[in-house]
């Protein structure tokens, strides 16, 4: 034995037609449900990997698919809407750079710092549109039975358009699962967001992870549903 | 004659070292089934792996390679980086 230390470290349901049709319900759930950035996706993946993320809030819903193209670094799109009342409802597309800026692997832990920013545009359903502008924040720690996170996303957009979004998590796993079995999460989560009438919001989520796909179903203290999706490939 | 005998053994030994073992990659912040993914996809692109066992609770990614085939430890390095972690370890060991 041998040790070496490193320092550092057709129609007839055939797969292909499944396949098609798996994407093309996708692509479908993309375009309707079109959260702010992906708020609580990898924003960088590994080397040439990509991440699918949906997210569904009733009035604050998104997508961003991003690639990798090193360890560190991912281009991607992001998708946001955004209803900020009964009249208006916005949606802003932006194509942003995502970077793990800081990375620390321990033997039983991982913490992150990453940083995005892109240039788009924003749109409203009334037909104003105009430039946009998103930067955004996400610092994570966890190990395999603790997880917290935080988040803000900053979109500046032209006229009174702006949306700011700052979220913090906490969670915990009741029990500690294999790669190949699911991983849950209970997970407390708070959020504010000033531009809408109820500006913070409070609620409990369940994730559950198997492999390379996360979903997450969640509530607000107003019973307003939250639901979350993401897929590594 | 006896150098060459030794050289033989010597480069056996070495051939034997890298081939029909098991490599046991213990990696630092693999701590869930999506950070492991990236890893498990990477490896297995590798021409010489055919299995890769993840384990958390030993913080391990267990290669197992296709017969009569090697993996170098700085390819092994490479990939854990390429999937974003660091190895804190390599070690060989004969399959059971």
């Amino acid at each position: 034995m041998s040790l070496i230390a490193v320092s550092n470290p057709s129609y007839a349901l055939s797969p292909q037609h499944l396949s098609l049709h798996f994407w093309s319900w996708m692509l479908l759930a993309l375009c309707y449900f079109s959260p702010l950035s992906a708020a609580h996706a990898h924003p960088v993946t590994f080397q040439d990997g990509s991440a699918l993320f949906l997210k569904y809030q009733p009035k604050l819903s998104g997508t961003e698919f991003n690639y990798s193209y090193t360890p560190r670094s991912a281009l991607g799109v992001t998708h946001v809407r955004f209803k900020r009342n009964a009249h208006e409802t916005e949606h802003y597309l932006i194509p942003k750079w995502n970077t793990l800026y800081q990375r620390w692997n321990k033997p039983s832990s991982q913490a992150n710092i990453y940083l995005s920013a892109g240039m788009g545009a924003f749109h409203q359903e009334d037909g104003d549109s105009g430039g946009a502008l998103l930067g955004s924040l996400q610092a994570d720690w966890e190990s395999r039975r603790y997880y917290t996170q935080f988040n803000a996303d900053l979109i500046q957009a032209e006229g009174d358009n702006d949306l700011h979004h700052f979220r913090a998590r906490v969670g915990v796993a009741p029990s500690l699962a294999a790669f190949d079995e699911i991983q849950t999460f209970l997970i407390a989560q708070v959020s504010y967001l000033p531009e809408r009438a109820e500006a913070f919001q409070v609620g409990p989520v369940l994730r559950a992870f198997y492999g390379r796909y996360l979903f997450e179903v969640g509530m607000t203290q107003d019973g307003e549903f939250i639901g979350t999706a993401m897929i590594h490939f | 004659m006896s150098r060459i005998l030794i050289v033989l053994v010597a480069i056996f030994l070495m051939v034997a070292e890298a081939n029909a073992k098991d490599v046991r990659v213990t990696v630092n912040g693999m701590v869930c089934s999506l950070c492991a993914h990236g890893l498990n996809k990477k490896f297995l692109e590798h021409e010489s792996v055919e299995k890769v066992d993840i384990r958390f609770d030993e913080k391990l990614v267990v290669l197992s390679l296709k017969e009569g085939a090697k993996i170098e430890d700085d390819e092994v390095q490479q990939i854990v980086e390429w999937a974003g972690y660091e190895a804190a370890s390599i070690v060989r060991e004969d399959k059971e």
